[in-house]
Formats: structure tokens, C-alpha cells, sequence
């Protein structure tokens, strides 16, 4: 660069050490330009920057501008000092010493103090020569090309204005399930796109609202569910997706991929189109993760607030290897961190975010997976400034601010990607988890409702939470009141008729799903509900009619397809049932309640052995479900084949002889056919069998009611006192509020001393 | 307040090579350069405030100075953006020193008696480089205009702009 070096030169207090340069120079062939401290673009600089900030600063990424080139670097030196020193760049949030993340950005203290000392000392170039050409790059996927590339429309967004939320339905054209190894999503345009997440729907949700919304795409938060186990984002600056041998996720056929994307006008009108890069697996996977999402949506913070803080805990039920962590919070939020109580008492940070900024969100990979045993107790940790000293603070003057997903509230969430570590007791993590989730929705839902008391949504969302946790009856009163205030639409309405399906109220449900489906006729949860309800009336016939509209519209949704199967089992029409199962298995082939309705079907037709094969297929499908000759037991039973069933549950004794299920069903029956002794022989053992360890909590609740229920039966038809009165008190613990087992206890004489 | 400098602006040069002198009427200069994402992000707030201001009189200039960037990458930037006023070039940062300005985009407002009335920030958009807020809770550079405009002192003649460092782009 001749200008780099005239400048060099021009400074006259240099002149004796540029004649010592110069000696240095003839000395060494002259290939370094030196300066005071010896520090050169092409030794020192540029292998920090090509590491560091190449990723991003390259034409065609992320970032505003390119760090490719001496000239790039050298015309932005005093800003990159600055923003490096103030550790803005490059993004990386975490705190050093808790977690160890791969892809770890963070510019030692020794790289910090090169980039400075080159700034502030000429920044020489040194022999460019011998810096290694730039990461090439630009519109290049991250590894290997994907299988399969889909691309959004066009979206035009406007030149200035506020933020745009924008939901995109990519449809996958996929005739079969596949597993998805990896997908990559590629912004067209960079300038504008602050984030982008996938989503998959499999519910025709989001391909109605786009059809309702002339441009492509439509507005908002509701983009579908996430893949399977994964976050799929976008952000600038985001370590590179993983591709981890063994884990992968099922695509479905009729479900749509929906990019939901953050958009950020640029000063121009700028057209935005995304790149969904998908990679298949060959096989079915080893393991799957599945993504938890903890922290507290008890958010409410007072106007004002400085340091509001925000803390929750979820104790892990189960054994988990945690993989990945991606904390989540709005603009008010300041910092975070989640620690690990492990049962030994010890204390291991998972994460700290000192100081956190919405606009660098990643999921952060350890480097290598943190066993967490059961028991262990996750602490979240946010603090929250929601005062007008808070330049980021969305709101003058500061107001209070409530959780929700919308820009101007405010969450505290913290998504974890774990594998359970015994793969069999993923259904017990789930169940546990689910109910965390549904608690936590429901608080963070009902103090937006507390907000803004008239918001529809919110009054929907809190009915969901209801429902989730079998509470329908609030649920229905909730609906109630959301469809008084407001306007008349299908979800609210098939919602209700839903939950008074739940509460018992046939009828009731009856009314309010035909209203749904007249509302819309083309949308699938309602005509779904409606053959649920009908099925319910026993007027099979409509029911299936409705449930086939369902599957008609929404091919996707397994319930439907189910439910299509039990109708047509219920009404006789076998082959029928079967080719509805079959088709359910082409989209889902482990569905592990598909096989269980084949094994049904099977069973009407006495196919005992074509049963016990699809039976084996449910229960390894799903672990926690009963041994493959109980289930099958359980379905000749339904037929009134008591005498195979007897066979199977005494074959399923002697081949798992610990497992309480197969010594309870024989001790039912034997009560039933009033041989006492052997009855109370046996569910006295199966009481005393320990129950598996990957049943999960509902199922142990279960089995536990079903047997004290049996023991109390029973206790009446040999009029043993004893064995009532234990039999109810077990009940009662299992369900303290229940006023007839209260009663009948109370009725009972005292026990003798 | 610092005084404003004296005597006339330095002229610049305009698009086609030749010098251009900033005229004795109220004048806005706005330095820029086309790849800070900061001051492109401002380009409609620059349009809005000519919209309000040209018809009243008020000249508007953007000054690019990064001495690298050529005429025609500034005649497409000015397209791109929907610029509605020249470019013009300060590559030996003349004008930048004579009025102080360190970062892209800073402002200045110039009287038509040549004196300096206002330097500094458009608005308060950028709390700092990476920090926007949400909504801007100032508009510095829309008050000064109009209290020149007026003949009234400016309340607040020097803000500090948030952006790209000029610095940085010396020749």
C-alpha cells in the first residue's frame, strides 16, 4: 500500500527509528514493515480476525461489512478497538467459567491487547503475502449440501417503519417420512433480518392464515411448533448448526415447515427471501433429544424497577445428558444464569449471562454433554431493568411490563436440549416436564390476562393450560367468558366445545362443535371434536363421517387418523380400520398407538399371533407401555376371551416375573371369578412388586388407583374390614379430596386395637 | 457552548470532480459513507426531514468521507437509499475537521451567516454501536433546523452521534 506507507514516513518524530527500520529491512531481504511494537496485520492481526470475525464480516453475511482484506480491517482499526475492548464484538455472551461451549468466540485478553497495540502503533501491514486467502463464503451452506433446498417467495418490506414479524409456509412436497439430520436456513437478505426460526405444522393452521393474508406470509407469533428435540434458528453471528452422528427428526409428509422471521426495515425497500437447506439421515436414529423449556412466566415488573429479579426451579425427574442451552428474554432483561443443584449437594453453573442483549440469542452447545442426575434441581436466575435510565427500554415512560412473546413483554425462558439418559424413560421426563409447562403457561398466561384483562388470546391460552392439566371445567368457564366479550371465531368456539366434551357435557360439546363447524368449514379440529363427541353419543355413523373430514383436511394430525381407526373398529368395518391404520403408519410408521389399534383389529379377528407382533411393535416403540403379552391379554379380555388371557398373563408372569402388571390382571380376574384367596394372594404381590422406573408419574397413579380400587372391592365381597380400610386410606392418599371414599372410611367400624 | 467555527466552510467536491462551495443559506450536511449500517438506517429520517425543510429553504447535503469511495459507488448509494440530495466528497476531511464531526452519521447545521448553529446526532435512536432503541426519544437534529430557521439559538448545539468512526478513513 504506497499511502500506508507515505503516512509512516510523513511522521517526523520517527525518522531515527524509520533509518534503524530501514537498516532492519536491507538486513532481513525486507519483506516486514515494522513498527514501534513489532505487531503486523499479517502475523498478528489477521489470524485473530480470520477467526473471530471472518465467519460473519464476509460479503454475503451477516454482518454490515466485510473483515476480509488488510484494506477492510485497516479502515475500520479504531472502531474495531473500541467495540473489542468493550467486548460487544464479537458476540459472545457467556461468562468464562460457567458451561464449556464449543465455538467459543471469546478474543483472549492477549488477542484483545494485540488488536489495540496494532491500532495505536501504525498498523502495519507486514508481508501480506503470507496471510491465508480468506474464508471463501458467502451464499455457501455451513457443511455438506443439503438433500434438499425450498425456498419462501419474495417478501417485500418497506423502508423504515417498526420491527416486522413475518411467518412464511414452506411445504416439504415430501411423499413419505424422512429423518432430518440437519437443515440450514440462509436469509437472502441480511441487512434486514434480525432472526428466523422453523417451525413445522402439521395442523393447516398456518397455511390458512397465509392464504388469508394477500402477500406471502402473514403477521405475527404463531409459527407452529418446533421440530421434534430441536431449535431450528437463524441469527447473526449463531455458531454453525451441528450435525451430531445418531440423532435426527421426523419430517412428515403433510406437515409444512413455517419460517417465522424478525425483520428490520434498513433504510431502503428490501426484498427478503429464505433459503431452508434440509439433510436427510439414512436411518432411523439412536437417540433424539428433546428440548424442555424452563424458567418462571411469572413475569410482572413494576414500572420503574431498576433490578427486578426473576427466579424459578424445575427438578429433573429423571437421568439426562444436557447438550445444548438457549436462553431467551426481551429487551428489559440485563442478565441471567441457570446453576445445577445436584443431589450430592454440590452446585454446577450451567450458564451466565452478565450482561445479556436480545440481539445475540444462540444455542449454545456444550463441548461435550453434562450429565444431570435425577434429582437434580435447575435454577434460572433473570434480572430485569424496566427503569427510564434503560436506553433499550421500549416504553416512555417506563410502564409495567407482563410476560408474553410480543417485543414489548417480556419472558425468562431458557431452553434446554437434553437426552434422557436410559432412552426407555423419556415418557416419564415428558409427562413430568409437560406439567411443569402447562403450570408455568398458565401462570405467565394469567398475568397477561391480569394486563390486559380483555385480550382474547390470552383468556384462549389460559383455557389450553386448563384443559392440559384436566381441569375442564375451568377451562369451559374461561371460554365462556372469552366468547361473551368477544367475537364469535372457530378456535374459541371448538375450544369450548372441547372442554365440555372433557367436563362430561356431551350435549353441551355437541352444540358447540356444530356451531364450529359452520363457522369454518374447513377447519379440521372441529370437525375432529365433533366425531370425538358424536363417537362419545354412540352415533357412530356421523362420527365417522365428521372424523374422515378431519383426516381430510389435516392428513397430518395423527389423532385424527386414530381416531378414524377406533370408529371404524367400533362399527365393525375391520378392513376399513386397518387400511385407515395403514395409512396413519406410511406418514408415521412409529406410531406406537397405531400398532396397538392394529393389534385390536387383529384381536376382533382372533389373529392371536398377528396381534402379539404388533403388540411387541407398540410396547418397544414405547417402553413404558405394558409387556407385549399383557397388552395383548388386555385385548382378548375386551373380547371376552378369558381363558387366552389368562394363558398370556401367566406366559408374561414367568417371562418378566418383577413387573406388577401381569400378577395385577390376574389377581382382577380371579376376583372376578370369586376364587378369594388366590385374589388376595396375588394383588398383595403386586403390590409388593416395585413399579418400573420408566413409568411415568400418571401411569404410577394410575396402576396404584386400579389396584387399591381392586383390594377394596375385594375387601366388600369377603367383607374383610381390614383390607377396606387399608384399601381406602391408599386411596385417599392418592386423591385427598375425594368426599365418597372419605364417607365410605367414616362408615367403616374402627379398627380393632 | 463552544463557539462555532469562524469563516466559511472548506469546499468539498462534488460528484463530477469539481469544488463545491457550501452556499450562504441554511444548509444541512449530513456525513455519511454506504457501508455503515448505522447511517443507512437513518436514510428515511433524512428524506423525512428534507420533505419538512427543503420547501422552507433549507439546502440538505450528504458528505461521504471515506476518500476510497468513488462517485459512482456514491451516485448508486444515493439511488439505493432514495436520497433526495447530492452527494458531495470530503476525502481529505476538511470539512470533518472544520466542524468537529468523529462519527457517521453526525449532522451539522450550518446558518446562512456560515456559522455553526448544531452538531451532533440525528436523533437518540442509538443509545450506542449495537444498542438501538426502540423508539428514538429526541429529535436533535429536526430541532435544530427549526430554531435556525427561526433565528433562535438551539437549545442543545452539540450531541454526541453514535456510529462509524470516521477516524478510521483517513486518507
Amino acid at each position: 500500500m504506497p499511502w500506508q506507507q507515505r503516512r509512516r514516513w510523513r511522521s517526523p518524530g520517527r525518522w531515527p527509528r524509520a533509518a534503524a527500520l530501514l537498516i532492519l529491512l536491507l538486513a532481513t531481504g525486507g519483506v516486514y514493515y515494522f513498527t514501534r511494537s513489532g505487531v503486523t496485520y499479517a502475523r498478528d492481526v489477521a489470524p485473530i480476525v480470520q477467526a473471530r470475525c471472518a465467519s460473519c464480516h464476509r460479503p454475503g453475511d451477516a454482518a454490515p461489512f466485510s473483515l476480509l482484506t488488510f484494506d477492510d480491517v485497516h479502515k475500520r482499526a479504531r472502531q474495531i478497538v473500541e467495540v473489542t475492548q468493550r467486548r460487544f464484538m464479537p458476540p459472545w455472551l457467556p461468562e468464562l467459567g460457567h458451561g464449556t461451549f464449543a465455538h467459543d468466540r471469546r478474543l483472549s485478553d492477549a488477542e484483545l491487547a494485540t488488536l489495540k497495540r496494532w491500532a495505536e502503533t501504525g498498523m502495519a501491514p507486514g508481508d501480506l503475502s503470507r496471510v491465508p486467502a480468506p474464508a471463501a463464503a458467502v451464499d455457501r451452506w455451513e457443511s455438506d449440501p443439503p438433500d434438499l433446498v425450498l425456498e419462501t417467495p419474495d417478501f417485500q418490506l418497506a423502508a423504515g417503519g417498526g420491527d416486522v414479524f413475518r411467518n412464511f409456509v414452506v411445504r416439504t412436497g415430501l411423499d413419505q417420512p424422512r429423518w432430518v439430520r440437519s437443515i440450514e436456513l440462509r436469509p437472502t437478505n441480511l441487512r434486514v433480518t434480525h432472526h428466523a426460526r422453523l417451525g413445522v405444522d402439521a395442523t393447516n393452521e398456518s397455511p390458512r392464515r397465509d392464504a388469508e393474508d394477500p402477500a406471502p406470509g402473514y403477521d405475527g407469533m404463531a409459527w407452529g411448533q418446533d421440530p421434534d428435540g430441536q431449535l431450528v434458528i437463524w441469527a447473526p453471528g449463531m455458531s454453525p448448526a451441528p450435525d451430531t452422528p445418531g440423532v435426527a427428526w421426523r419430517l412428515f409428509p403433510h406437515s409444512v415447515l413455517v419460517l417465522h422471521a424478525h425483520l428490520q426495515p434498513s433504510g431502503k425497500a428490501e426484498a427478503v427471501r429464505f433459503r431452508v437447506g434440509i439433510r436427510f439421515a439414512q436411518d432411523a436414529p439412536e437417540r433424539y433429544p428433546a428440548i424442555l423449556r424452563l424458567g418462571s412466566c411469572d413475569v410482572d415488573i413494576p414500572a420503574g424497577a431498576k433490578r427486578h429479579v426473576i427466579t424459578d426451579s424445575y427438578t429433573l425427574p429423571v437421568d439426562v445428558d444436557l447438550r445444548g442451552i438457549f436462553p431467551h428474554a426481551h429487551s428489559l432483561c440485563q442478565s441471567l444464569s441457570l446453576d445445577a443443584e445436584l443431589p450430592d449437594g454440590k452446585r454446577e453453573p450451567l450458564i451466565s449471562i452478565p450482561k445479556f442483549d436480545e440481539n445475540w440469542h444462540d444455542l449454545y452447545r456444550y463441548r461435550t454433554p453434562v450429565r444431570l442426575p435425577r434429582g437434580t434441581k435447575l435454577v434460572s436466575t433473570f434480572t430485569y431493568d424496566n427503569s427510564d435510565g434503560n436506553p433499550r427500554n421500549r416504553h416512555r415512560p417506563a410502564r409495567r411490563v407482563a410476560y408474553g412473546s410480543n417485543a414489548d413483554d417480556e419472558m425468562a425462558d431458557v431452553y434446554l436440549q437434553v437426552t434422557p439418559t436410559h432412552e426407555d424413560q423419556r415418557a416419564a421426563l415428558m409427562e413430568d416436564y409437560r406439567r411443569y409447562e402447562l403450570k408455568a403457561q398458565l401462570t405467565g398466561h394469567g398475568r397477561t390476562l391480569d394486563l390486559h384483562p380483555d385480550n382474547p388470546w390470552s383468556k384462549e391460552a389460559v383455557a389450553a393450560c386448563y384443559v392440559g392439566l384436566g381441569q375442564p371445567s375451568k377451562a369451559v368457564a374461561m371460554l365462556e367468558e372469552r366468547l361473551r366479550s368477544g367475537q364469535r371465531e372457530v378456535f374459541p368456539v371448538t375450544s369450548l366445545g372441547m372442554a365440555l366434551l372433557l367436563n362430561g357435557d356431551t350435549a353441551g360439546a355437541e352444540a358447540k362443535l356444530r356451531e364450529a363447524v359452520k363457522l369454518d368449514r374447513d377447519y379440521p379440529l372441529a370437525w375432529l371434536g365433533l366425531g370425538k363427541t358424536l363417537a362419545v353419543r354412540q352415533e357412530y355413523a356421523e362420527a365417522e363421517s365428521a372424523v374422515a373430514k378431519a383426516v381430510e383436511l389435516a392428513p397430518g394430525n395423527m389423532d385424527a387418523r386414530l381416531s378414524l381407526a377406533d370408529l371404524l373398529l367400533r362399527r365393525g368395518a375391520l378392513d376399513r380400520a386397518r387400511a385407515a391404520c395403514q395409512a396413519a403408519l406410511a406418514d408415521a410408521p412409529d406410531a406406537s398407538a397405531v400398532y396397538l389399534k392394529l393389534a385390536e383389529i387383529d384381536g376382533k379377528e382372533k389373529k392371536y399371533a398377528d396381534a402379539l407382533g404388533r403388540c411387541s411393535a407398540a410396547q418397544r416403540l414405547a417402553p413404558y407401555t405394558h409387556p407385549p403379552r399383557v397388552l395383548l391379554a388386555l385385548i382378548c379380555l375386551s373380547n371376552s376371551d378369558v381363558e387366552t388371557a389368562v394363558q398370556l398373563l401367566r406366559e408374561a408372569r414367568g417371562e418378566s416375573p418383577r413387573h406388577p402388571m401381569p400378577v395385577f390382571v390376574l389377581g382382577q380376574l380371579a376376583r372376578q371369578h370369586r376364587r378369594w384367596d388366590q385374589a388376595a394372594e396375588l394383588l398383595a404381590a403386586a403390590g409388593d412388586l416395585p413399579m418400573p422406573d420408566n413409568w411415568p408419574a400418571s401411569h404410577q397413579q394410575r396402576f396404584q388407583t386400579s389396584l387399591h380400587r381392586e383390594r377394596l372391592l375385594l375387601g366388600e365381597q369377603t367383607k374383610n374390614q381390614d383390607l377396606m380400610r387399608d384399601a381406602l386410606m391408599r386411596l385417599l392418599q392418592l386423591d385427598p379430596n375425594n368426599a365418597r371414599l372419605k364417607q365410605m372410611l367414616g362408615d367403616l367400624p374402627a379398627a380393632k386395637p | 457552548m463552544d463557539r462555532a467555527p469562524p469563516g466559511r466552510a472548506p469546499s468539498l467536491i462534488d460528484l463530477d470532480g469539481g469544488r463545491f462551495e457550501v452556499p450562504g443559506r441554511i444548509s444541512v450536511i449530513v456525513f455519511t459513507r454506504s457501508d455503515c449500517p448505522i447511517s443507512n438506517r437513518y436514510a428515511p429520517d433524512v428524506r423525512r426531514l428534507y420533505e419538512e425543510y427543503h420547501p422552507r429553504g433549507v439546502e440538505f447535503y450528504l458528505v461521504y468521507v471515506d476518500p476510497s469511495e468513488t462517485p459512482d459507488a456514491i451516485r448508486r448509494h444515493l439511488r439505493e437509499y432514495d436520497y433526495p440530495c447530492p452527494g458531495l466528497r470530503d476525502p481529505k476531511h476538511e470539512l470533518v475537521k472544520h466542524c468537529g464531526a468523529t462519527a457517521t452519521p453526525e449532522a451539522v447545521v450550518i446558518g446562512a451567516d456560515g456559522a455553526l448553529t448544531y452538531r451532533g446526532r440525528i436523533d437518540d435512536r442509538f443509545a450506542d454501536v449495537g444498542q438501538p432503541r426502540a423508539v428514538p426519544t429526541t429529535s436533535d437534529l429536526a430541532a435544530a433546523i427549526a430554531a435556525t430557521l427561526a433565528g433562535r439559538p438551539v437549545a442543545t448545539p452539540r450531541t454526541e452521534a453514535v456510529g462509524c468512526l470516521i477516524a478510521d478513513v483517513k486518507e
